[in-house]
């Protein structure tokens, strides 16, 4: 194994000659570049909003609206019962635990399922996360992995439920990755798992026939507040 | 842009294909040139620019060609006093081998990049020649008929020429122009590749004549003979009477 | 299950009389095709964006060992494991072996064109360790025991019927006709294999040096299964898949979706660093990065072909190819196909094994114009065309090699020498009366020029050539 290394490494160095250019890249402040950004993401922010839900709109995203931090709670109970929801699974982040969901939905005889299990997760029947980005020119909903942020809540359940603050909001691809470059920059680790969702799960494999909920959610409905 | 107080010389690079084949699509530039008061050369030494053996693999070969070739026209247009001289070509396919393949045929050797730099600055194919050198698209021809044309794919990918022609058919008397679908797909030819995979050629050209016949069309008009043949070649053996046209007879036409 | 050789001719010859296969190659290539041309046209800098991902990948490839290294220290310090393989026994060995120690029994395998080109399956199925394919195009055409026919949608070559036949028989189901009762069938049994299987096996569209990240490019969530699910996760990557930094991820994500399906993004886009940390709830506990050479290396030592390792695998010159819209993947005969299969399975796999593949294209150029890392595919077919030649030189075979050559010669000498080539004109002009019609064109011709007139009139030589007319019109 150590003996393809060497030899991998040796066929490559003999290929390019010796002749290795030094990438002359200006060096970039991406800590600077992402307060910039911020700064005008800030100004922009009602029209990126419109402009997330139109094209949330063009990826099969439902779209669930609520006035405010209140409606929250009774806007996913409507869900549930409309869905005749039995089953959920849920994030442990202090907003979802300041909204009271978890308690809420027990209350109303929804059983809760954690997602240490992997099998019982798989018959949750609603996945319900937060988001820590949003992509607007791509209706794209960022995920990071970690301690309260299982990755099989928005992936096994049949219906994935993504609630967002608008303030999660940004323009495009690349100042996500200015973002996620600043904090690398300043020492934060990087997640095991970054996903980024854009609509339910999709195939086009028989006959290019789209076809909705492969293995992934059948159904991504979104709350943006 | 030309300056008129300079007569304008043009050197035929006539092309293998129409020379044997094809004369009269020769005869047709020039012709077309003469009317527009353009003096017009051809040089009895050339033959071919390479091209074949080029895109069969057989570089050496076609280097050899290609040098001949360059030292014909360098000659003839170092010899020439005039200083408005070019080299005009009826075929986008010649064309590119001289304007863009060379460069890399000629790589390894500085002294004939020398030598491809000189000509193929003064190189054009035949529609640009007309609409960016001598800012003409009128020619004063005329033709009764419905046409649609064929952006050969030399052409239309290495020379970016699609407009050009267009503009020249545009303004001939009585045509009516019909854009095909798959205007710009390529016909099957590719040289050598009629020959060595005639299937996958033919079931290309099928598709071709299809979108040729679907357009209503009762001519097709192209700027390189070797499609021109591949299409023309098919139409006739299946009885179809769509008539094959190179851009260069249209322009020269005065009439049906 | 294996690949045949390759016979290009003959297989395309098959496919051209196939005829719901050239129904499916119209569907699929002009679906493809106007999705992309509107996805890209969207997009107001994309010739800058071209050339952006063109200059990155360059860069990588300039400088591929040292961008190796820092990758696998990158991975390493994620926590994963990082293995190199000089060629698909090597890569077959090291995952089986990483298989072994796990005890492992059954395998989940997202899309991979890496583990068609190594054939890990077979591997996998000869060592008695269960493998299912999960993506629904993979799962097909694993169920039908053949080889996916496209880079992005393997079983497009299928009718919806062959596929509802295909599951009824297989699967001892029902004929269900609808593509969504396949897919809820696909769905429900796939869940079980990954909920169940101890390994998963994906690839990876991206790996980036500077964090040890991979990423995977999908639209159904089985690369998300396959990576979250199981204990332990092996993505196979080829060493040409590297980019430099994080951020380059912007640039390369916003043509590749858009190149392949036209979609805006795919649905899913999964950033993998490593193993699950500790803390972390769910995900793999292992993590092995393996990855293959198998003739990359070679390539890049060539500065005219070096190019073809800039591939992001989005499948956009096969919508566009004209060649591959009539013969469809297989005629290619490897894990490759369409203009990119032409120019890297012979690099790949060596010239004397695929010497039609670089003269199987008309060098139209379609490829060249869509290909988001502006690939010069011509280019470099008249390279591999000169390499094939010169290959061929050296192998002292007569037969259809000689004559081409002899053919070539003749015609040089031919052109090389003005009174020659004006004497053979006027030689032919004569000979030709035989075969020449009432239409003034000749309807057929000796060997190898009867592959033209077979279904083609050829012209005739002019009775007066143009250099003859010019002297009477000068």
């Amino acid at each position: 194994m150590s003996n393809s290394r060497e030899e991998i490494l040796h066929t490559i160095r003999k290929g390019l000659k010796g002749v290795s250019s030094e990438e002359n890249f200006r060096k970039r402040n991406f800590s600077s570049e992402a307060l910039e950004i911020q700064a005008t993401i800030n100004k922009q922010r009602a029209d990126l909003k419109a402009q997330f839900i139109s094209e949330l709109g063009n990826v099969n995203t439902k779209i669930l609206e609520a006035n405010d931090e209140d409606d929250i709670d009774k806007v996913i109970l409507n869900l549930a019962k409309e869905k005749k929801l039995e089953s959920f699974s849920i994030w442990e982040t202090q907003y979802l635990k300041d909204l009271k969901l978890k308690k809420n939905l027990r209350d109303k005889g929804l059983k809760l399922i954690t997602a240490k299990n992997k099998n019982r997760i798989a018959d949750s029947n609603i996945g319900i996360t937060e988001v820590d980005y949003a992509i607007a020119d791509t209706g794209t909903l960022v995920l990071l992995a970690n301690k309260y942020q299982p990755r099989s809540v928005s992936l096994l359940p049949p219906i994935h439920l993504a609630i967002i603050k608008e303030e999660k909001l940004v323009r495009d691809i690349k100042d996500l990755f200015i973002i996620l470059k600043s904090k690398l920059e300043v020492g934060q680790e990087i997640t095991n798992c970054m996903t980024f969702i854009t609509g339910p799960s999709r195939t086009a494999d028989i006959e290019l026939n789209l076809t909705l909920g492969v293995h992934g959610p059948r159904e991504l409905y979104v709350l943006v507040c | 842009m030309t300056s008129h107080t300079h007569p304008v010389k043009v050197y035929i690079f006539i092309t293998c294909l129409v020379d044997t084949f094809f004369p009269k699509v020769g005869e047709s530039m020039v012709k077309v040139l003469n009317d527009l008061g353009v003096e017009v050369d051809f040089i009895e030494e050339q033959t071919c620019c390479g091209q074949p053996a080029y895109n069969s693999g057989y570089q050496d070969d076609a280097r050899a060609v290609a040098d001949r070739f360059l030292s014909i026209f360098e000659k003839a247009l170092k010899d020439d006093s005039g200083s408005n001289t070019y080299i005009v070509c009826p075929s986008g396919s010649c064309t590119s081998m001289v304007k863009v393949f060379y460069q890399d045929l000629f790589k390894n050797s500085p002294r004939l990049l020398e030598k491809v730099s000189y000509i193929k600055q003064r190189t054009y194919e035949f529609s640009e020649f007309l609409v960016k050198v001598l800012n003409t698209v009128d020619v004063g021809a005329k033709y009764d008929g419905v046409i649609t044309y064929h952006d050969s794919c030399h052409m239309l990918r290495e020379l970016r020429i699609n407009e050009a022609p267009r503009q020249l058919i545009h303004a001939v008397k009585g045509v009516k122009f019909k854009e095909m679908e798959m205007h710009d797909a390529c016909c099957g030819f590719g040289g050598t590749f009629s020959i060595k995979f005639p299937k996958v050629s033919v079931s290309m050209l099928d598709e071709k004549i299809k979108c040729i016949i679907n357009s209503g069309a009762d001519t097709v008009v192209s700027a390189d003979m070797g499609c021109l043949m591949n299409i023309g070649g098919a139409l006739s053996r299946r009885n179809i009477p769509i008539k094959v046209m190179h851009l260069a007879e249209l322009l020269a036409s005065k009439g049906k | 299950m294996g690949y045949h050789q390759i016979r290009f001719e003959k297989d395309s010859e098959k496919a051209i009389r196939n005829e719901s296969l050239q129904k499916a190659l119209v569907n699929v290539t002009d679906r493809f095709r106007s999705q992309r041309n509107k996805a890209s046209s969207e997009v107001p800098n994309w010739e800058e964006l071209r050339n952006s991902v063109r200059e990155r990948k360059k860069e990588t490839i300039a400088n591929l060992d040292k961008y190796l290294l820092q990758l696998e220290e990158s991975v390493v310090i994620a926590g994963g494991k990082v293995h190199w393989a000089k060629d698909s026994d090597d890569a077959c060995q090291i995952i089986l072996g990483i298989a072994k120690e796990g005890q492992v029994k059954s395998v989940v395998k997202s899309k991979s064109m890496a583990t068609e080109e190594i054939e890990l399956n077979d591997s996998f199925e000869s060592s008695g360790i269960k493998v299912v394919e999960t993506d629904l195009g993979e799962y097909i055409i694993q169920l039908a025991g053949e080889h996916p026919s496209h880079i992005i949608a393997p079983a497009i070559h299928k009718t919806k019927d062959d596929i509802s036949k295909l599951f009824s028989e297989k699967l001892k189901i029902p004929y269900y006709e609808e593509p969504e009762e396949l897919t809820v069938v696909a769905r429900e049994r796939l869940r079980s294999e990954f909920l169940n299987a101890d390994m998963g096996v994906s690839g990876a569209n991206f790996a980036v040096a500077e964090t040890g990240t991979i990423v995977i490019v999908e639209n159904e969530g089985n690369a998300r299964l396959t990576t979250t699910v199981p204990k332990i996760h092996v993505a196979l990557v080829g060493i040409e898949k590297l980019i430099p930094k994080y951020e380059d991820l912007s640039l390369f994500l916003t043509v590749l979706a858009r190149s392949a399906t036209g979609q805006k993004s795919s649905t899913y886009v999964s950033f993998i660093t490593g193993p699950k940390k500790q803390t972390d709830i769910d995900g793999p506990e292992e993590f092995h990065l393996v990855l293959l050479d198998n003739g990359r290396s070679k390539i890049l030592a060539s500065e005219e072909t070096k190019e073809s390792l800039y591939c992001i695998r989005c499948g956009a010159c096969l919508n566009n190819c004209p060649v591959y819209r009539h013969v469809g993947g297989h005629s290619y005969g490897w894990a490759y196909s369409g203009p990119i299969g032409a120019i890297i399975t012979p690099q790949l796999m060596g010239i004397d094994k695929a010497p039609e593949l670089p003269f199987a294209s008309s060098l139209c150029g379609a490829c060249h114009d869509v290909c988001p890392v502006k690939i010069d595919f011509p280019k470099v077919l008249l390279e591999l065309r000169k390499n094939v030649v010169k290959s061929k030189e050296k192998s002292s075979r007569v037969g259809g090699a000689l004559l081409e050559k002899t053919g070539i010669k003749f015609w040089r000498f031919t052109v090389e020498h003005e009174y020659l080539y004006k004497l053979l004109n006027k030689l032919l002009h004569y000979l030709q009366t035989p075969w020449k019609q009432s239409n003034g064109k000749l309807k057929s011709l000796p060997y190898p020029f009867s592959r033209w007139t077979d279904e083609r009139d050829f012209p005739s030589v002019a009775k007066k050539t143009f250099r003859e007319r010019w002297k009477e019109i000068r």
